[in-house]
């Protein structure tokens, strides 16, 4: 029918006026769901953000990995902590993990906290003894020099490989490598520098770092202590995470003579997966915050609509039987009344996707933050508002189209 | 065009009700000039709603040239008043937003086709009534007789049969309502448009050649002048206005 279809664009046009001649009270009643829908999209943008920031931090520690803690209870999160009364851990557990079908390294390491001092600065870092696979595992890349090997481990070389925030705080901007580090009074060369990789999902700094090979800090610096603090195992991807880490388990509790079933584990089996799952579950429960904040905001938003339209409806009762008078039929009125509010909630989510696709270009922009900008949020998000202005306006628009002609242009 | 047999309009608010026509009969044919009066509660305003399809009575019959429209749908009256009905009102009931121009056309929107011509309509009622130099003003800009002259121009760029007028001079000063009267009197008599209007002005009342007076929903009178006041005459007659001896 063109007839109709040229009667609802009458009406749109109707509509619009009614909308574009009450600007202030229009603007008031779209900015609800503008600042609601501004909120989401920014949230959504920022929740995807934290949540690459997250991933990004856990693949750059490696999310294949598997660590073994010489422990009894579990270490909390990633977190390393040092546990000099286990003993439990040893460099031969390492090479014996090393050579299980599916494994690809097996390394062993020691992290404690170490006061240095290198051209006169003294200052507290975190030194991971360990041997020259610790890079391969973790993932590592020399920025300048090259990271010791076979050679340096077996001879213990004092050679050390730092990493950059440490290197700043030594140095500044200057280069260390082939400079000397002091570590209780020995002195070691520095052969390379690490590339940076940020802060652990715990918030510690990766490159706050000092590597040195594992026989050379067992044996200068720790007193010839025969065990490690853990084991960090590569997977060659033949066996899923779990199936490696029952495997570890078994053999493990086999050389520590741990055969009784009822026989705790004298270590700590954990996952980078662990802490991705953890981060996920968190992020998971941070979305649905959000989207239950932004839905009572939207929810407001619509209560706001359907105040406004209400006065309005009241407030131009002569004009709806004006209206009817000339021959707008009960559900010409429905559509006018509905098609003002799909209007305000098309304005407001428009502006609303506008503002928040650019409060989240700048917060990119000016944080640490990476994230594709939300489009299809915003998408989903007008089109949410759009519906709110439909449901809210919905009772406004029935009202008005309930009115009878001679009501509304009765002479108060 | 218009028959009214037995009308009765009750209104009930709560346990009270309120009975304003009590059995109106009245016949009013194309091409009259009639003015239906009485005091205030008297019906006046009801009985015109009622013939204006703008209410429905509780009882009685209404043909509009021969078809009952006392049980027609909301749409089908609201087709009947679009194509076939002007109306004015006391109170103007202009759009406070829009032209002169966008008011007059204001009728188009509710045709069952938009007219191509529409604009060219509306000017020409505009004209008819005396305002081509006030298109695109709005009612704020206008004084209460050019309104009402917007509001008259309104209700005939339809081309409709009849004209109804509740009370089209309340709230107009006596060189407005000659002006008002005068377009209303050479619409009926130069196009043959049917008017009908409710007044309690006994003047206004002199310048239709019909006049119907109800009392208590009744009709109590109803009188044909040989010769009615000739609005055009009067407004000639009045001392010029200051802006106009300026």
């Amino acid at each position: 029918m063109p007839a109709l279809s040229g009667r609802l664009a009458r009406l749109a046009a109707a509509a619009w006026e009614g909308v574009a001649s009450r600007r202030t009270r229009s603007g008031l009643a779209a900015l609800g769901l503008m600042v609601g829908v501004a909120a989401v999209v920014l949230m959504v943008a920022i929740g995807q953000g934290t949540r690459n920031h997250v991933l990004s931090q856990v693949t750059a520690l490696g999310s294949d990995l598997i660590t073994v803690w010489a422990a009894k209870s579990a270490p909390t999160g990633a977190r390393i902590t040092t546990s000099k009364d286990k003993a439990s851990l040893s460099p031969a557990d390492a090479q014996v993990l090393g050579r299980m079908h599916g494994v690809r390294y097996a390394v062993p390491g020691i992290n404690r906290s170490q006061r240095i001092s290198a051209q006169g600065v003294t200052t507290d870092t975190t030194l991971v003894v360990a041997p020259p696979e610790i890079f391969a595992v973790e993932g590592h890349l020399p920025v300048e020099g090259h990271f010791y090997g076979e050679r340096e481990e077996r001879l213990a070389q004092r050679v050390a490989v730092v990493g950059p925030s440490l290197r700043q705080r030594l140095v500044g901007e200057a280069s260390l490598v082939g400079q000397t580090i002091e570590i209780k009074k020995q002195p070691f060369l520095v052969i390379a520098e690490l590339a940076p990789k940020g802060l652990d999902p715990n918030g510690t700094d990766l490159d706050d770092r000092l590597y040195l090979p594992l026989r050379t800090g067992l044996s200068r610096l720790l007193g010839g202590r025969r065990h490690v603090d853990y084991i960090t195992v590569q997977g060659d991807g033949s066996y899923s995470l779990d199936q490696l880490q029952e495997e570890i388990r078994a053999l493990l509790r086999q050389r520590h003579r741990l055969t009784e079933p009822g026989q705790r584990d004298d270590f700590n089996i954990h996952t980078q997966l662990e802490t991705i799952q953890t981060q996920e579950e968190s992020s998971r429960l941070f979305s649905a915050l959000i989207t239950g904040v932004a839905g009572i905001s939207l929810l407001v938003a619509g209560i706001g609509i359907m105040a406004v339209m209400l006065i309005g409806v009241r407030e131009r009762t002569p004009e709806i039987g004006v209206r009817r008078a000339v021959g707008a039929r009960r559900r010409d009125i429905l559509v006018h009344f509905l098609l003002e509010a799909l209007i305000l909630g098309l304005g407001g989510g428009l502006a609303g996707a506008a503002l928040g696709l650019g409060l989240a270009a700048s917060v990119r922009r000016f944080s640490d933050l990476s994230y594709p900008l939300p489009w299809f949020a915003a998408g989903v998000a007008l089109v949410v508002s759009l519906s709110i202005a439909l449901v809210f306006g919905l009772w406004p628009a029935r009202r008005a189209a309930a009115l009878t002609p001679v009501e509304a242009v009765r002479d108060a | 065009m218009i028959h009214l047999r037995g009308i009765t309009k009750i209104y009930a608010t709560g346990k009270v009700t309120t009975p304003a026509l009590l059995g109106v009969d009245l016949d009013v044919a194309r091409g009259e000039f009639a003015a239906i009066m009485g005091p205030s509660g008297s019906g006046k305003s009801t009985v015109m709603h009622i013939m204006g399809l703008l209410d429905r009575p509780t009882d009685g019959s209404y043909l509009l040239d021969g078809q009952e429209v006392t049980g027609l749908s909301d749409d089908a009256l609201s087709a009947l008043r679009n194509q076939r009905m002007g109306f004015v009102f006391q109170s103007f009931h202009l759009l406070s937003t829009a032209t002169a121009l966008k008011n007059v056309l204001l009728p188009f929107v509710y045709a069952p086709r938009y007219p191509a011509d529409a604009e060219e309509r509306g000017r020409r009622a505009l004209t008819a009534v005396g305002l081509k130099h006030r298109l695109h003003h709005r009612p704020g800009e206008l004084s209460g007789g050019e309104c009402q002259r917007v509001a008259v121009a309104r209700a005939l760029v339809t081309d409709p049969e009849v004209i109804f007028a509740d009370e089209p001079t309340g709230n107009l000063d006596r060189r407005a309502t000659y002006e008002v009267m005068a377009i209303l009197q050479r619409l009926n008599r130069e196009a043959g448009k049917t008017v009908i209007l409710v007044t309690h002005d006994n003047h206004v009342g002199e310048m239709c050649r019909r006049v119907v007076r109800l009392v208590y929903g009744r009709i109590e009178s109803d009188t044909t002048a040989p010769a009615p006041l000739d609005a055009a005459a009067l407004l000639a007659a009045l001392p010029p206005r200051e802006e106009d001896r300026r």
